[in-house]
């Protein structure tokens, strides 16, 4: 293999070192590692502790939307039931689809991998980890406070997508769809976080030589889940800006009467809708993936053709979207190519499927709790994606549409492609953060419970659906012969309750909580590195790895990894650090210091959350406020990195010596910005594709743009930001050795100041050319990607003052610093983006 | 091992054979969404197919003939989606 980073790979063979290194090594990682005792435990950021309270949080809202779907079983046993009213039936069916997908599918599934992957990958933890603190903090707090607004009556009432004109304020008043729009914009906040973490923990934090050959199939399965949600997620961040725009500020995105449609909602929801059923899948696969091969105790079949299926999954799910819209009139040729598209995407899922039952089918299934679940949820899914199949066809779904047909394909495809794949996971990895194992006898029963309650509750509804019953109604009329289906779905249901149930009693009576260990060890035999042995700093020493499966192929692995006998067997920095690897052939590059526990991560995400409220209920004083702190706190929690180095290179093990903390390229905050970058550039991409949109159903109401000369000199001017930042950069570069001096921050902020002065001319340029973002979607749309550019000049001017007083608390370090790295290339992106806000909408002149 | 994931050129053609997929999608849509019920959408949907389809072809012969039979499964899988999603312009 060649080298990537010019490593050389016999070094490798250095490697398990011949000699045990000293214990006192490991008492020094134990208590730099150490997490805080009685309540600042509540400060820890390191994966063992923020990935379990993680999981714990999102099984919470399972139970929550779990007794919401039990309350409207109740209301529907029976025709014309009066077991709640119809306005409250209505904010069940709208809690339980929201607080499922975005509360408990996506959380669950990132919370896992923030527990499993660095153990899976040998990392210490992943590379952020007061990131990964901070969204788990943002999410409780956001969700919590969104799913209390059901006990004061302001949950929101529109089905978990949130149509518009249903929820504009004509017809939606007061502000129990504000509560949706900003509620579920700031957890997406933290869903983004979440996926940055996943993205560049997968790319750099894997142990030494395990290639993307040899990468665990959940790393993969987390890879693509990452990626996918970088791109999908912004289209919900959006399309929630614009409603509550639209709503606040009466800017008319969606009113036809003035230049807007409706329909832009759908397609900006279905175009993150659709890719969220694999967002939530895709992780599944990858966890079905790995127990598949445990439980057959053989390799996985077709490994490649399994990465090669969640690849191809993460692409094509991106062209069904509009398969939700089939019945809203498109063209015929438009619904065509969704149609197509949702049927090449059961290709990509069919391999894997078949992957998974020929390698049960080439192995020897040893049965258990996760076995069952596994060969149940395989069964369940298939059954989903037929139905899937049968939807993707136009002329079907024409007659199913918002029927109970639907309502039925869609639970078979979550509960068999997420949600039994999940409780599988729980007992398979239970014994690895449990000092004992959850009882295969109950889980067994458990299993049986929840596979038989899911077909008593859903089968009936293919049937219920085919007979006319729509969805979302709080009740119907007897003698259609409804009344026995969903009598018998209502037992289904509290059938499926109980599995819940009895699981709930298996944890209380067996789980045990073991960050430090020890655990339950691997009872079922995994073969991959997650089974290692473990304290708080994860493995003693990071193995080299040369297979898929190393503990299968070196069962004295975990031995020599005890002894520290492979990568970084000590605090060879003297403080918390990882191993950062290069992202195709994990060659080791550098030392990366981590960050202790801090406060900090879980102040920012409080106030965050108060923003949020504050701005919902509008008292914008409060908001202004929280905002204040937010920032605060998070300069607070980003201030005690990037310092000078304790020192500037370390042995890693058999005299392998690593640089500590790198900048440009090759470092993974350089990976993590890009990341961040690609977010927020899909916002306006996604924004831009508005504006056409708009400009394609209402060209009547676009009017002649400002001067051609105005235009050259916004552009002229976010070209010279490009040059200050650049320079600012180079200054600092020149500075080996010395101070950094006041030039390159002044530099920079420059660049910055003439980014916010360019924005503000692009603003009046429209305000004079007689644009109001009130009278016209046209005015609506060019303003919202002025306030989108609006804020990320924000940021930039923030970030610049940062770097400033860092400079002057003589912590910008020379000749190069991870900060200045950040905040130049993200002005530079400030800027690019101005230029391209500045020119399109110029392009489809009116008038 | 001709077929590992970590070589360079395999991940790349697979990576591309979705993107070309992709890229066929955004054209033949995009020209639906511009211009709706214009006989001309039809053909340039066509023109993107056979592009696409030369692309992946171009592929194809790079993998050469003892290249990694995922890649050349990647390729198929894209060749195949843009087939079907040509079906639409021609009988739509």
């Amino acid at each position: 293999m060649s080298s990537e980073t010019g490593f050389d790979h016999k070094l490798y063979g250095l490697f398990p070192l011949k000699r045990k290194r000293p214990d006192k090594e490991v008492r020094e990682l134990e208590r730099l590692w150490e997490t805080p005792k009685g309540w600042k435990v509540l400060t820890a950021v390191n994966n063992n502790y923020v990935g379990y309270w993680y999981v714990i949080t999102s099984f919470l809202f399972f139970l929550l939307a779990g007794l919401l779907a039990l309350g409207m079983r109740l209301q529907l046993a029976a025709p014309m039931q009066d077991f709640m009213h119809p306005d409250t039936y209505n904010q069940f069916f709208t809690m339980h689809g929201t607080i499922m997908m975005f509360l408990f599918a996506v959380p669950a599934v990132e919370a896992i991998g923030i527990l499993l992957l660095p153990q899976m990958l040998a990392a210490r933890d992943l590379p952020f980890p007061r990131l990964s603190a901070y969204a788990f903090w943002a999410y409780l707090i956001g969700g919590l406070s969104f799913f209390a607004s059901i006990f004061v009556g302001l949950a929101p009432d529109g089905g978990w997508f949130m149509y518009p004109p249903l929820t504009s304020s004509a017809f939606s008043p007061g502000i129990a769809a504000d509560f949706w729009l900003l509620g579920i914009g700031f957890i997406e906040i933290s869903a983004i976080a979440g996926a940055v973490e996943i993205i560049v923990g997968v790319l750099r934090t894997r142990a030494p030589n395990m290639t993307l050959d040899r990468m665990p199939m959940f790393a993969w399965a987390m890879l693509v889940f990452a990626v996918m949600i970088v791109i999908a997620f912004p289209a919900v961040i959006l399309c929630t800006l614009l409603l509550e725009a639209e709503r606040a500020f009466n800017w008319p995105f969606f009113d036809p009467t003035r230049g807007g449609d409706p329909l832009l909602w759908q397609h900006l929801f279905w175009f993150f809708g659709h890719p969220e059923v694999y967002i939530i899948f895709l992780p599944a696969a990858g966890l079905m993936s790995m127990m598949v091969a445990t439980i057959a105790r053989t390799e996985l079949v077709g490994y490649r053709l399994n990465v090669l299926a969640l690849v191809a999954t993460g692409f094509i799910s991106f062209g069904v979207w509009a398969h939700h819209m089939f019945a809203t009139g498109m063209p015929r040729v438009s619904a065509g190519y969704f149609s197509a598209a949702s049927m090449a995407v059961s290709l990509p899922a069919g391999i894997q499927v078949f992957c998974w039952i020929a390698t049960l089918a080439s192995g020897k299934i040893r049965w258990s709790a996760p076995a069952l679940f596994v060969v149940g949820s395989i069964t369940v899914f298939v059954m989903g994606g037929l139905t899937g199949v049968m939807l993707g066809m136009v002329p079907f779904d024409w007659q199913a549409h918002d029927t109970y047909f639907v309502v039925a394909h869609l639970h078979y495809v979550l509960i068999g492609g997420m949600v039994l794949p999940m409780f599988a996971a729980f007992y398979y990895w239970a014994p690895m953060v449990s000092r004992k194992p959850l009882s295969d006898r109950l889980g067994r029963w458990v299993f049986w419970l929840m596979f038989g309650g899911l077909h008593v509750t859903f089968l009936p509804m293919h049937l219920a659906g085919l007979m006319g019953m729509p969805r979302r109604v709080y009740t119907y009329l007897p003698g259609r012969g409804l009344d026995t289906l969903n009598l018998v779905s209502t037992i289904g249901a509290f059938v499926i309750a109980l599995g819940v149930l009895l699981f709930l009693y298996d944890c209380a009576r067996n789980f045990r909580f073991s960050a430090r260990g020890p655990d339950a060890g691997n009872i079922y035999g995994g073969g991959t590195l997650e089974w290692l042995p473990t304290g708080l700093y994860s493995t003693r020493s990071i193995p080299v790895v040369h297979s898929r499966e190393p503990l299968w192929d070196n069962p004295g692995l975990a031995r020599e990894v005890e002894e520290g006998r492979h990568m970084l067997p000590n605090a060879a920095t003297g403080t918390r650090e990882t191993l950062i690897t290069s992202p195709v052939n994990a060659e080791p590059q550098y030392i990366q210091l981590m960050p202790g526990p801090s406060i900090w991560p879980m102040a920012s995400a409080i106030f965050t959350a108060g923003f949020f409220l504050a701005l919902t209920v509008q008292a914008y004083p409060f908001a202004i406020f929280c905002g204040v702190v937010t920032l605060f706190a998070t300069v607070r929690w980003l201030w005690e990195t990037d310092g000078p180095l304790p020192v500037e290179q370390a042995d890693v093990g058999a005299g392998i010596i690593l640089p500590v903390a790198i900048t440009g390229p090759r470092s993974h905050g350089w990976w993590a910005l890009n990341v961040l970058m690609t977010v927020i550039g899909m916002i306006g991409f996604l924004a831009i594709f508005s504006y056409l949109y708009l400009y394609g159903i209402h060209p009547e109401v676009w009017i002649a743009p400002p001067p051609v000369g105005q235009t050259a000199l916004i552009v002229a001017m976010n070209l010279a930001v490009l040059g200050l930042v650049q320079a600012g950069r180079k200054v600092l570069a020149g500075r080996a050795g010395k101070p950094a001096g006041n030039l390159p921050w002044v530099l920079v902020m420059a660049g910055a100041a003439l980014a916010a002065y360019a924005l503000h001319s692009d603003i009046s340029g429209w305000l004079a050319a007689g644009l109001d973002p009130t009278a016209t979607s046209m005015g609506a749309i060019v303003f919202m990607l002025m306030a989108l550019q609006g804020q990320v000049v924000f940021l930039s001017l923030i970030m610049v003052v940062y770097l400033a007083f860092r400079e002057a608390r003589g912590l910008l370090t020379t000749p190069h610093s991870v900060t200045m790295d950040i905040v130049a290339r993200f002005t530079g992106f400030t800027a690019l983006q101005g230029v391209v806000f500045a020119i399109v909408p110029r392009l489809f002149p009116g008038g | 091992m001709r077929d590992e994931l970590n070589l360079h050129s395999n991940w790349k053609i697979m990576v591309l054979a979705f993107l070309v997929w992709a890229a066929h999608f955004m054209i033949a849509y995009g020209a639906e969404l511009i211009m709706p019920g214009n006989p001309a959408v039809r053909w340039i949907a066509l023109g993107a197919a056979l592009a696409a389809c030369a692309l992946l072809a171009q592929g194809w012969r790079r993998v050469g003939s003892d290249g990694s039979p995922v890649v050349r499964l990647a390729l198929a899988i894209a060749a195949l989606a843009i087939a079907f999603q040509t079906l639409p312009a021609l009988i739509g």
